[in-house]
C-alpha cells in the first residue's frame, strides 16, 4: 500500500494541515457531496481533514458554495452554524414539502415556551430558578417542551448548593431561528447586552430566592 | 382612594387564564392604563389585580400559587408605601424591585415575539438524515499478528457460548427485578482500588459470569469515579478490555453525584 493512500485512509486529525493543490472548484464540489451525504452540520476542521486542505481554503470554498446556492432558482441552502456547514432546504419550500408528505404542520410553541427560550438564549447557561424568577411563574413544562424539541439542552450544573442544572441553546435553535451563531442575536432590548456579555443574574437572585419562603398564612379566597 | 385617582383605569374584563403569570397581568394592567412603570400607584394596582384574582374561573395549582404569591407581595408593598418614612433615612423606593422585574419581563416578552417571527421565517428548513455509511475499520498489516486472530476468534466463541447458555437455561417462574445499589458497588470498587490500585474491568466484572445489572452498576460506578477524577480509564481499542487505575492512593467518594449518594 502506498504511503499516499495510507494517509488518505487515516484522517490527518491533529496533524498540521497543508494547503491542497486542488482547485477551489474541486474543493467546492467535494464539500457539496460531503454535506449532502452527511445531512448534519459538518465542521470546517472535519472537512479539512477529509479533503486534505487547510481550513482557510475550506472556509473560502464553503462560503462560495453558500453563495452559489443563494439564488431564487435553488430549493437547497448551505447554512453555517458556528464552525460547521450544513445543507438544508430553503425555509420557503416548507409549504410544498407539506403537500408532498401530507405531514402535519409543525406545532407552534406556546407563548410560555418562547419566553423561556428567550431567557435561555440571552442568559445562558441559566438555571431554572433564574428563568422562573424572571417570568414570575413555574416553567417546568415549557423547559421540558423545549428540551423535547431539541432547542435547549442541559449544559451543566452550577457549583452552588443543590447543584442546579444549567440550560443552554442548541445548534438546532440557531438553525430554527436562522442564525449562524449566538453572536448574531440582536442585543437584548433597551440594553447594549449581547449574549456574550451576560449579567450575573444567578448571584444577584439567590439571596432573594430564599425570601420567598415567607408566605402569608391566610390566603385570599379564589372564587 | 387618593393614589391613582388621576389615572383613567381601563376596566374591560380580562380572563386570568389568558396571562402567562402575575407579571404578565401586571404589565397588561399598567400598559393598558398608560402608567409609568417607574411610578406605579401600588394601592390602586393591587386593588385591580385582586379583583381579577377573585374573578378567575379556572387556574391550575402552579399558576394559582404564583398569582397568590404575587398578590401577597403587592399587599406587602402597599403596606410599606403607607408607612411613613423617617426623614433622615432616605430609603430606596420599595417599588424599585417590582419596576425592575416588570421591565425585565417586558424585554423578555419582546424577545420572545422576535424569536417567534424568526421561527416563522426560518423554522421550515428541512435537514436530511445522514446516509447510513458502515463504519470503516482500519487494519494495518504490521500490528495484527496471528495470535490476535486467535484471541478474537476465542472471544467471539466465548460470547456466543454465553448466549447459548442463556438460551438453554429454563426460565425462572417469577421474574424479579433485582436492584443493585450503585453506592454499594462504588464502595466495593473503591475498596478494590485501595487494595491493588488498578484492575481490569472486564475480568473483575465478567458479563458472562456475573449478574448483568451488577456489571451495569459497576460500569456506571466506574464512569462516576472517572467523572470525579478519582480514576483513569484506559481502553486500547474498540470493545477491548477496560483498565481502571486509581489516580490517588485513597479514593475520595465525597463528590459522588445524584443517585450515587443514597442506597435505594
Amino acid at each position: 500500500m502506498s504511503k499516499i493512500l495510507d494517509d488518505r485512509i487515516t484522517p490527518a486529525y491533529g496533524t498540521d494541515r497543508v494547503s491542497s493543490d486542488k482547485s477551489l472548484e474541486q474543493i467546492k464540489a467535494i464539500i457539496e457531496a460531503l454535506l449532502f451525504t452527511a445531512g448534519e452540520p459538518v465542521s470546517i476542521n472535519r472537512l479539512a481533514d477529509t479533503i486534505l486542505a487547510d481550513t482557510a481554503q475550506i472556509e473560502d470554498a464553503a462560503l462560495q458554495l453558500q453563495l452559489d446556492y443563494s439564488g431564487d432558482a435553488r430549493g437547497l441552502r448551505i447554512i453555517r452554524i458556528n464552525n460547521a456547514f450544513q445543507m438544508v432546504t430553503d425555509a420557503s419550500m416548507y409549504e410544498h414539502i407539506l403537500q408532498l408528505a401530507e405531514i402535519e404542520k409543525r406545532q407552534q410553541l406556546s407563548q410560555a415556551a418562547y419566553e423561556v427560550l428567550s431567557i435561555v438564549a440571552y442568559k445562558q447557561p441559566v438555571i431554572r430558578a433564574v428563568i422562573e424568577k424572571i417570568r414570575g411563574v413555574g416553567s417546568d413544562s415549557s423547559i421540558a417542551k423545549l428540551m423535547e424539541r431539541g432547542l435547549i439542552y442541559e449544559s451543566g450544573r452550577l457549583d452552588i448548593p443543590g447543584r442546579p442544572i444549567t440550560y443552554s441553546t442548541t445548534d438546532e435553535f440557531l438553525r430554527c431561528m436562522g442564525y449562524s451563531s449566538l453572536a448574531d442575536l440582536p442585543p437584548f432590548p433597551d440594553t447594549e447586552e449581547t449574549p456574550d456579555e451576560q449579567m450575573s443574574l444567578t448571584e444577584e437572585m439567590f439571596p432573594e430566592a430564599e425570601d420567598t419562603a415567607e408566605q402569608p398564612t391566610e390566603l385570599p379566597k379564589l372564587d | 382612594m387618593a393614589i391613582g385617582d388621576n389615572i383613567h383605569w381601563d376596566l374591560r374584563p380580562v380572563r386570568l387564564e389568558d396571562f402567562e403569570g402575575p407579571l404578565d397581568l401586571l404589565l397588561y394592567l399598567i400598559d393598558r392604563s398608560k402608567i409609568d412603570i417607574k411610578d406605579i400607584p401600588i394601592a390602586a394596582i393591587t386593588d385591580q389585580y385582586m379583583s381579577y384574582l377573585y374573578r378567575a374561573e379556572r387556574l391550575d395549582v402552579e399558576e394559582a400559587t404564583s398569582f397568590i404569591v404575587a398578590a401577597a407581595y403587592l399587599m406587602q408593598l402597599k403596606t410599606k408605601m403607607m408607612l411613613p418614612v423617617p426623614k433622615q433615612e432616605e430609603e430606596a423606593d420599595p417599588r424599585e424591585d417590582l419596576a425592575r422585574s416588570l421591565e425585565m419581563y417586558k424585554r423578555v416578552k419582546s424577545v420572545s415575539q422576535m424569536l417567534r417571527e424568526r421561527e416563522a421565517t426560518y423554522g421550515g428548513t428541512m435537514t436530511k438524515a445522514p446516509e447510513p455509511l458502515p463504519a470503516r475499520i482500519n487494519f494495518s498489516n504490521d500490528d495484527v499478528k496471528v495470535k490476535d486472530f486467535i484471541a478474537a476468534y476465542q472471544e467471539v466463541i466465548r460470547r456466543r457460548q454465553w448466549r447459548i447458555e442463556i438460551e438453554r437455561k429454563p426460565l425462572p417462574k417469577v421474574v424479579k427485578r433485582e436492584r443493585v445499589p450503585i453506592k454499594r458497588v462504588l464502595n466495593s470498587i473503591a475498596a478494590k482500588l485501595k487494595d491493588k490500585q488498578k484492575f481490569n474491568f472486564n475480568q473483575e466484572f465478567d458479563v458472562t459470569k456475573e449478574d448483568k445489572s451488577e456489571v451495569v452498576a459497576a460500569f456506571m460506578a466506574v464512569l462516576e469515579l472517572s467523572r470525579m477524577q478519582q480514576v483513569k480509564l484506559q481502553q486500547k481499542h474498540l470493545f477491548g478490555d477496560i483498565n481502571v487505575q486509581a489516580i490517588k492512593a485513597d479514593i475520595d467518594l465525597s463528590g459522588a453525584g445524584t443517585g450515587f449518594e443514597e442506597e435505594t
